[in-house]
């Protein structure tokens, strides 16, 4: 639908205007599906425009934000991190520990967890592109190292020695009366998907990114040291998700081993319902910030339904899945000739 | 004269407009070894399908002993004692000897595969066939010539007498080849009958009884063998291109006047020094001069992509050295040969191009970190871009346009402008001609032929005579991953291409 449109708008069919619209129809199956939801939810449900509401809906997709701006990278390369949710939890919990139970400055604990994060993405890059594992199998290893370095470290036992830090970036706000504070978190996953959009879109690094997940034999047959490249984004996407899993102890006021399960589904299905391919080379941080949006209205307007609680996860699912039937289906009318 | 098993008599066969086989006699007699050879596109493989079954829809007869027949299918002719072995080895990977040679008939026991009779009855045909290879190893843990001659076993075993052999030996090391031949002999002894379709003519020589010689869809010559000289071979095969090939020849020569008389001699730029990839090239060592073409010439699966591949580091080498301006040189990977100003076209366009993005962004591509500061904006690429795309001509000149709705030729234009941002020292062309139509192919030419006077220095490999023809100064001839010749001047000729190759 969103296709037709936006062909009937820039008719003229010349080159730069038909490249436009091949790129932009990437864009509009997502953002019609936002469209639609937003709709939906306003109509159905009181308070869903509510400016606290809206709000909400933001600091709920926040640490999923950075977490997801890693995990385009990877796709972006047509790689996968299965590794993320661990690594968030393994994360947090060094943070937390070394300036809890170790003493500690609350900056070095952070750095120390971005650290962490940052080898074990490198320990991905290395044993695919060196190695060669597939990546689907070698982030399933690293994930229960980092799970079990986790539980390791912390024994089981929740953790509540959060670096001052953390607590200010991941629970605290901007302004202090309701409907006109912002929490600190939103604009920490706003300036992670800013960095992602900056590198992608606009440095050397970013078009190497794409041209080798568009090709990989092309991009290395043109020079390009493909393994570097795809290594690189396996460590930006551990960082990432080292990040977002200390945002989120700040969030939540403790660290533990477990309970971040759903992160690695919800981000992935954010990135591809925003329109990335799982097969590298298209897509961006734009449609990730899309696809985020269409899952945290997703979930927040679910809640706002009042369905049976039994009923929601089936629901959301559903719909997840007719969101991404929708996509795939706008991309192959996107892949025809469109002269 | 014994009675022919097989006549092919008036076979004409056309796809569309092209006539690929026209008005075509064949014959075979029982228990002998046939030769069929003739330059690509001479029609022997589309000759062979027809017997084989694939092409039900030709004109003219075929009469098996005598009676007149019209196989339907690959299977039809199976049944009727005909098998086709095919160049590219079709075999299941993953399954084992045994497995590939029963295929869907496996022996069942109550329902069940019976794999102890499927491997005791496949082991026994081999030993009967004298080939000692286990039957229950995976057929991908075979070397190729050993998976070769299962695939013969297998024809012979689902009932052909008459085999068909299509280019058996261009994937074979030395040693595997002889083993084949044995094999053949083995075949031959208990009277079987088969076909021998090469590129190489010394194999063809020496395996086969009698030959036949087709050329541009027509049968020119039938021969006995051992009245055959090589020589012989080669004439008929191009007999009758020299004047077609003729305004090629005579531009080539004018390449080398021009370079001859009295010029100061043109330093090496890129040398090899016994550099050997095991399995596919050894022993390879050339200089190749600035400002010069220098052609590469070698039938598929001579070891010359491989070469190729390796002079751009993409494929590590075991062996001996590369040298750029005498110096010893590390092509650790690809990154390592652009920075030394290598620039290569592989053979196949798909590894070349990101099809679904745009033409400027695959234009720039390869040294887009010395035209753009590492933030960049678009603006300065499409300049880049739009430059190259004037440059090489490509059609149409819209820098967004995505590189797959190109037609191949302009798309092979994006593959060169991608290297000429930066002049480039070393140009490595893999097939760059391939699969173009005239037009397309001038282009190409002309802009080689512009670097050239620039000062590149290029291989040119190629399986096409008349590409080195037209442009090379000089050609290096390699068979089987060895270099056989070196030819220049009045020497170079497609004779000598092909007799060396």
């Amino acid at each position: 639908m969103s296709e037709t449109r936006a062909t009937d708008t820039t008719a003229p069919a010349w080159g730069p205007a038909v490249a436009w619209v091949r790129r932009r129809a990437r864009d509009l199956a997502p953002f019609a599906t936002l469209v639609v939801l937003v709709v939906f939810f306003g109509a159905t449900t009181d308070s869903f425009f509510d400016l606290v509401n809206l709000r909400n809906i933001l600091a709920q997709v926040a640490t999923l934000a950075v977490v997801s701006t890693g995990i385009t990278f990877v796709l972006l390369c047509a790689e996968i991190d299965l590794s993320i949710a661990a690594v968030s939890m393994m994360t947090g919990v060094i943070a937390s520990i070394l300036f809890g139970a170790v003493g500690v400055p609350g900056w070095v604990g952070v750095l120390a967890g971005a650290g962490a994060a940052t080898a074990l993405g490198m320990l991905n890059g290395w044993t695919t592109t060196r190695v060669g594992l597939p990546s689907f199998v070698a982030t399933l290893a690293s994930m229960q190292i980092a799970s079990g370095l986790a539980q390791y470290i912390t024994r089981g036992n929740i953790v509540y020695t959060i670096p001052d830090i953390l607590k200010y970036l991941g629970g605290s706000y901007i302004g202090d009366t309701d409907p006109w504070r912002l929490p600190v978190v939103v604009v920490a996953g706003v300036v992670v998907l800013l960095v992602g959009h900056v590198v992608l879109a606009y440095t050397r690094f970013g078009r190497y990114i794409y041209m080798t997940g568009s090709n990989r034999e092309a991009a290395r047959l043109s020079g390009i040291n493909t393994k570097n490249i795809v290594a690189a984004c396996m460590a930006i996407c551990g960082l990432c998700a080292g990040l977002a899993g200390m945002l989120n102890t700040g969030r939540l006021g403790s660290a533990q081993s477990y309970g971040l399960d759903d992160m690695l589904l919800d981000s992935v299905s954010a990135v591809v319902l925003g329109g990335t391919s799982l097969f590298g080379g298209q897509g961006g941080i734009k449609n990730t910030a899309m696809g985020l949006l269409i899952f945290g209205v997703l979930n927040n307007g679910l809640n706002q339904l009042q369905l049976d609680i039994y009923m929601r996860l089936w629901v959301r699912g559903v719909i997840l899945l007719v969101a991404l039937v929708i996509n795939i289906y706008a991309l192959r009318v996107k892949a025809a000739p469109a002269k | 004269m014994t009675e022919p098993l097989l006549t092919l008599q008036g076979i004409s066969k056309r796809f569309g407009g092209v006539v690929a086989l026209d008005n075509v006699d064949f014959d075979l007699r029982a228990g002998e070894v046939h030769g069929l050879v003739g330059e690509n596109g001479a029609g022997k493989s589309t000759m062979m399908k027809i017997l084989a079954g694939v092409y039900s829809d030709y004109d003219g007869e075929m009469r098996l002993n005598g009676e007149l027949v019209r196989f339907s299918s690959p299977a039809n002719a199976q049944a009727r004692g005909i098998g086709m072995v095919y160049q590219e080895l079709s075999a299941f990977q993953h399954l084992t000897v045994a497995e590939n040679m029963f295929g869907r008939n496996m022996p069942m026991r109550a329902g069940f595969v019976d794999w102890k009779a499927m491997n005791r009855d496949a082991q026994k045909h081999m030993n009967a066939l004298g080939l000692d290879i286990d039957v229950t190893l995976t057929m991908g843990s075979l070397p190729v010539g050993n998976q070769q001659l299962v695939e013969i076993a297998r024809v012979i075993f689902s009932g052909a007498k008459s085999i068909i052999l299509d280019e058996p030996t261009s994937a074979l090391s030395p040693p595997e080849t002889r083993r084949l031949f044995e094999f053949m002999a083995t075949l031959k002894a208990q009277g079987r009958t088969m076909v021998f379709i090469s590129h190489f003519l010394d194999d063809v020589l020496e395996v086969t009884d009698r030959i036949t010689v087709f050329k541009n869809g027509k049968h020119v010559a039938q021969l006995v063998t051992k009245e055959t000289s090589k020589h012989q071979l080669v004439e008929l095969m191009i007999g009758g291109d020299a004047e077609t090939l003729k305004p090629l020849y005579e531009s080539s020569t004018a390449a080398h006047a021009d370079a001859d008389p009295l010029a100061p001699a043109k330093a090496d730029v890129l040398t090899t020094d016994g550099l050997t990839k095991l399995g596919a090239f050894s022993g390879i060592s050339m200089a190749l001069k600035q400002g010069e073409i220098l052609g590469l010439f070698a039938f598929m699966g001579g070891g010359q992509t491989q070469l190729a591949r390796c002079l751009f580091g993409a494929e590590p080498t075991d062996s001996g050295r590369i040298l750029l301006d005498g110096q010893p040189i590390s092509l650790k990977n690809t990154t390592r040969a652009r920075a030394a100003g290598i620039a290569f076209v592989p053979e196949d366009r798909r590894s070349a191009l990101m099809l679904e993005k745009e033409i400027f962004k695959n234009i720039t591509i390869a040294h887009l970190s010395k035209l753009v500061p590492f933030w960049f904006k678009e603006t300065r690429e499409l300049g880049i871009a739009e430059e190259q795309i004037k440059n090489v001509g490509v059609r149409p000149p819209k820098p967004h346009l995505h590189v797959g709705a190109l037609s191949g030729g302009n798309q092979q234009k994006v593959v060169l402008a991608k290297w000429l941002t930066q002049t480039p020292r070393v140009l490595i062309l893999s097939e760059p001609t391939r699969g173009m139509d005239v037009g397309a192919k001038e282009e190409v030419i002309t802009i080689v032929r512009r670097l050239r006077e620039q000062g590149v220095a290029i291989l040119l490999v190629t399986t096409e005579p008349e590409a080195i023809l037209s442009i090379a100064d000089r050609s290096l001839v390699m068979r089987k991953g060895q270099i056989t010749a070196e030819l220049s001047g009045r020497a170079l000729t497609k004779e000598a291409l092909m007799k060396n190759a």
